[in-house]
């Protein structure tokens, strides 16, 4: 029993990584630009593909593709937000987000017209498939999901808190005219939130790859991470890395625990349930901004 | 407004509506002028329901590519042989994305133009259509068996067995192959998705006990996992020898973690779910072992010379085009369903000489008429009767080899009918 | 509205009404009389056309209630289609299994599912904007989950199949009986959405709309009117529900995925938000979209000698469409419509 639950919380939380690892790049994009990205899942797809086509079509090295994959992932998300998302500056809500689910029906469209609808895999990554901690037998891929989720997090803190383009990042997100006024350079800076969100993506995407395949169901899991990104809050880059692994944990104990009574397949719904007490307590999450309205 | 301007408005529509109304009467389907000269060339339009970009068109897509190979090689030599000439079979292709309610529109389309056939491959659209189609005389030949639509027998056809059919055919040869002496009762439990689709098998869980086999448990998982430790620990705990699934796209994700949690058992992957494509994401180690129920064969595993990988390497050449053929797991679907359909069409032809008079119901009747119809080996060769819907009872089982490779390690043979004994399955 | 010269109001229902003028009417009357008689113009009348037509008509109920919740009353929902399955199962499961007939238990499908959405509509008490967004996301996957897990009543995942509406002995089965009696329901459900329009009600919809602390503090009870909103826009879609259960004959979760409720969402922006008229462009927008890229997708692709193509051109084509279609015209067709019927009223002047 207790190794039971010491096994769902670690497996979860490693889980909860790969999912914080995919919320990473919504919020990154919502941090600056307050543009919740629908379209993520594919861009990350898109990423990954490339990656894939440079290592078995050009054959390249591995670590040769993934640089190349990253550039052209930049490419790819400044050539959204210039012609995509910057008319829309100044848009309600609702038609941000269905610009969002029209550019991830794009995506999918180009995605399945250049790399098709089979499965298809990397070479593998680690030598070594499994790694026993103490007595779990944990995967490598997952292991290295949760240190890349880390790493990427501190790297991106770091660049938005102690970065003259970072500050700059957050200042448009707070008053994009003020900023503007301030000498921002503002359409720079949502370039820049959406090419490093892109190569975020990528990053997760391959990663995600090696563990269960590359067919374009990949781009569903983005949706998994939406309960994420609340609980730890929209703009808040750390708040990923905690709530991610809560998440996991969460979805695991519910597989350990409620699967038998209730039939299973609860794993789906437990992290939108706990989305959903989330909301109704604390909505701007565990460390969002909360926002006061005035009249 | 005068009252002049309100006739010319009103006028104005009603011309409107008529000119949309003719423009709708053009596109009727028609066979070709009637010449009444001994040969010709005729044309029997028939419907595709088919997911070409929604979220099952991975498995789809194949299946497409080998209807249109083997359909577009006869149709590019000419057509058919017919006693009164050639018939070019078109297939008339829509994509539904898995929605059934784009399907509806579709069917209804094509309901009003006389098609006397139409294919699917969606559960959802073979339940929803069942019922129209008997309504509406048109023959449904389903690339996807549902049982509920292929029990009670109507007007849905298939051309393999249904999934509860490849479970008891599985039993079956657990039956055959186990070492009863040396290891005891068998022991089968079920790892899949928790949906309609997942549990399909479900339904003739019974024949394990009827056969001396232990059925240990059920275990479900999400759509995408990307981890599965709880219920692989679940599966240890049950000792099960046999894990059968449902699921398509987790099949890397649930060998490496039976790896991994040092589980035993083997995956049994069902009917409709690729094993190739999967070994080496998971490795080919890890995946060894793994067996596989068909009731197509699995063209990752034919041999270059057998008689349907000719046949297909004649085709694709032919058309110029380039496939992967041992990739494409489902490609035999497409191919023995064109060559049911052409060799119907041709029969039908045979018996009322004429592409007009060639309707559903004779399409349904020319059917019933089949017997052993051979499809190169894609599946054991089909034949229908009054109580049976499915062409082919039988199944043959695939073993992922040490060396990356799948084997057959069981030539066709026939289940034990699940859809007849088990009621809950034909629901 | 602009009336003809020599048109005075001289009485406050002459001035609030929405047809005024004699050619109005007989305009208003004839399209009425040319929407009964569609299935008799050949053509027209085929059973393709009419199906299409069902299904635009029963979208077309949706995305007004979905008009009233998001467009005049600014509660983003996300889970329309979810609401969508609640009524249609509801009418399906009293049907079955109570031997309700269809003319009472549609009805109380429209009522359970209004109450449905009462609940669901609690969080927006508290919450706006993205964070409503996601309550109604969640609300979309836990109604389907629950659908699915309840197979006594709804057959799980395997679809139910639906017993059919009867007046008397005549079943309502074919698209032609269909299309009246889903012709009649969505007149109806116009009607209702237009006059919610213009009531006391969605007057303080629209007051929540743009600023829901200054509509409290000028005393608007906002507790009441948005769940109100919740009620009526969950009640419209357990109509459409009902209404398609009886269309389709066969229900399945897969016909009310989230995807569905994005394409409301689409319909909805695409039309304009916040009035009826541009719900129904918008929706035809959308279904002929749809049936565009299903019919085309497949012959394109042939033609281009693409492969893997086929499948992606349609999404292709969609995403395309809608995101120049919200680059280009924001507000919506409704908006296109009204500078049309400007230029038209002012030709040959500009103002």
């Amino acid at each position: 029993m207790v190794t039971g639950i010491i096994t769902a919380v670690i497996t979860g939380a490693l889980i909860g990584c790969v999912y914080s690892l995919i919320a990473l790049g919504i919020v990154l994009i919502y941090k600056t630009t307050q543009v919740f990205n629908l379209a993520q899942g594919e861009m990350l797809l898109i990423g990954t593909w490339l990656t894939w086509t440079m290592i078995t079509v050009a054959n390249l090295p591995f670590w040769l593709s993934l640089i190349i994959a990253l550039l052209f992932s930049i490419l790819l998300g400044m050539l959204i937000e210039r012609f995509i998302l910057r008319p829309m500056l100044g848009q309600p809500l609702l038609p941000i987000i269905m610009i969002t689910i029209g550019i991830f029906s794009l995506l999918r469209g180009i995605s399945i017209y250049f790399w098709g609808g089979e499965v298809q895999s990397f070479p593998p990554l680690f030598p070594i498939e499994v790694i026993t901690i103490g007595f779990i037998p944990v995967s490598t891929h997952l292991l290295a999901a949760a240190i890349m989720a880390t790493l990427l997090v501190i790297v991106t803190y770091a660049y938005f808190r102690f970065t003259r383009g970072g500050l700059a990042m957050m200042a448009t997100a707070e008053n994009v005219m003020i900023a503007q006024s301030l000498g921002t350079n503002v359409k720079a800076a949502f370039s820049r939130s959406w090419a490093i969100s892109a190569m975020v993506g990528t990053l997760s995407g391959v990663l995600l790859g090696s563990i269960m395949g590359i067919f374009f169901g990949l781009s569903d899991l983005s949706f998994k991470a939406f309960p994420v990104i609340i609980l730890g809050g929209l703009e808040s880059i750390p708040g990923v890395l905690v709530a991610g692994p809560i998440m996991g944990i969460c979805e695991s104990l519910g597989a350990t625990f409620l699967d038998p009574m209730v039939g299973g397949g609860i794993g789906d719904i437990v992290p939108y349930v706990v989305m959903l007490i989330v909301l109704v307590i604390r909505p701007s999450g565990l460390f969002g901004y909360k926002i006061i309205e005035r009249v | 407004m005068t009252k002049k301007k309100m006739y010319c408005l009103i006028s104005v529509v009603i011309t409107l509506s008529l000119v949309l109304g003719c423009i709708s009467c053009a596109p009727k389907a028609a066979a070709p002028a009637e010449k009444p000269a001994a040969k010709r060339t005729v044309t029997v339009t028939v419907g595709a329901l088919l997911d070409e970009s929604g979220p099952t068109a991975t498995s789809t897509l194949p299946g497409v590519y080998g209807l249109r190979d083997f359909n577009d090689y006869v149709n590019k030599k000419g057509g058919l042989d017919w006693s009164g000439g050639k018939v070019i079979v078109q297939v008339e292709e829509y994509d539904n994305r898995y929605d059934p309610s784009l399907s509806l529109p579709a069917y209804e389309k094509w309901a009003a133009r006389g098609i006397p056939l139409i294919i699917t491959h969606q559960s959802t659209d073979n339940l929803g259509l069942k019922d129209r189609a008997a309504r509406d005389q048109i023959v449904i030949l389903t690339l996807s068996p549902t049982s509920g639509a292929l029990m009670p027998p109507g007007w849905v056809f298939a051309t393999y067995p249904s999934y509860a059919d490849s479970f008891t055919g599985f039993l079956d040869w657990v039956k055959k192959t186990w070492d009863w002496k040396g290891k005891g009762t068998p022991r089968v439990a079920t790892l899949t998705w928790d949906t309609a689709y997942g549990k399909a098998h479900m339904c003739a869980v019974d024949y394990a006990k009827e056969i001396g086999i232990d059925y240990v448990g059920t275990e479900y998982t999400t759509t995408l996992p990307t981890d599965i430790t709880p219920q692989v620990t679940r599966l240890k705990a049950m000792k099960a020898d046999y894990v059968f699934t449902q699921a398509v796209t987790p099949i890397a994700v649930y060998l490496k973690d039976f790896k991994r949690l040092g589980f035993n058992g083997r995956l049994v992957v069902g009917l409709n779910t690729g094993l190739s494509e999967w070994i080496p994401i998971a490795g080919v180690d890890t995946a060894a072992g793994t067996l596989s129920v068909k009731g197509l064969t699995m063209i990752s595993a034919e041999p270059e010379d057998s008689r349907y990988m000719k046949k297909a390497r004649e085709v694709t050449e032919f058309l110029g085009v380039t496939r992967d053929l041992r990739a494409l797991t489902f490609y035999p679907n497409g191919t023995s369903g064109i060559m049911l359909i052409q060799d119907i069409i041709v029969r039908a032809l045979d018996k009322v000489g004429d592409p007009d008079k060639v309707t559903g119901k004779v399409l349904y009747d020319t059917l019933l008429e089949t017997k052993k119809y051979d499809t190169l080996g894609a599946t054991m060769p089909l034949s229908y009767d009054e109580t049976q819907r499915r062409g082919s009872m039988g199944i043959r089982m695939y073993e992922a080899q040490p060396d990356g490779n799948v084997t057959m390690i069981q030539d066709w043979m026939v289940v034990h009918d699940a859809l007849k004994h088990y009621p809950e399955c034909a629901k | 509205m602009r009336l003809p010269s020599g048109t005075y109001n001289v009485s406050y229902e002459k001035d609030m009404a929405i047809i005024r003028t004699r050619t109005q009417w007989s305009i208003f009357i004839l399209f009425i009389l040319f929407l009964f008689l569609l299935p008799l113009i050949p053509g027209i009348g085929s059973r393709y056309v009419l199906g299409m037509v069902n299904m635009a008509l029963i979208w077309v109920v949706a995305v007004l209630g979905l008009a009233i919740l998001t467009g005049f009353c600014g509660q983003i929902s996300l889970g329309q289609a979810a609401f969508m399955a609640c009524g249609a199962y509801t009418s399906a499961i009293l049907m079955t299994h109570l031997n309700i007939s269809f003319w009472l238990s549609m009805p109380i499908a429209i009522l359970l599912t209004a109450l449905i959405g009462l609940f669901f509509g609690l969080p927006a008490l508290r919450l706006k904007g993205l964070y409503l967004l996601m309550t109604s996301l969640a609300a979309q996957y836990i109604i389907t989950y629950i659908i699915l897990h309840i197979p006594a009543l709804t057959h799980g995942g395997e679809g139910m199949k639906v017993p059919l509406a009867h007046l008397g002995d005549f079943a309502i089965v074919s698209a032609t009986s269909n299309y009246y009696l889903i012709l009649i329901n969505a007149i109806l459900a116009t009607f209702v959405a237009v006059n919610i329009g213009r009531s006391q009600i969605g007057r303080a919809f629209v007051a929540i709309r743009d600023n829901d602390i200054a509509a409290e503090v000028m005393g608007v009870d906002i507790t009441k009117y948005k769940l109100m909103a919740f009620a009526i826009g969950c009640g419209f879609a357990g109509w459409a529900g009902a209404l398609s259960a009886n269309n389709s004959q066969v229900i399945s979760v897969e016909q009310f995925t989230l995807m569905h409720s994005l394409w409301f969402i689409g319909a909805l922006i695409v039309g304009g938000m916040g009035s009826v008229l541009g719900t129904i462009l918008g929706v035809m927008f959308i279904r002929i979209l749809f049936e565009g890229s299903a019919t085309l997708a497949p012959v394109m692709a042939r033609m281009l000698a693409g492969e893997a193509s086929i499948g992606s051109i349609g999404q292709l084509v969609f995403g395309l469409a809608v995101i120049l279609f919200l680059i280009f015209e924001p507000r919506g067709l409704n908006h296109r419509w009204q500078i049309l019927k400007a230029y038209y009223r002012l030709f040959p002047f500009s103002h």
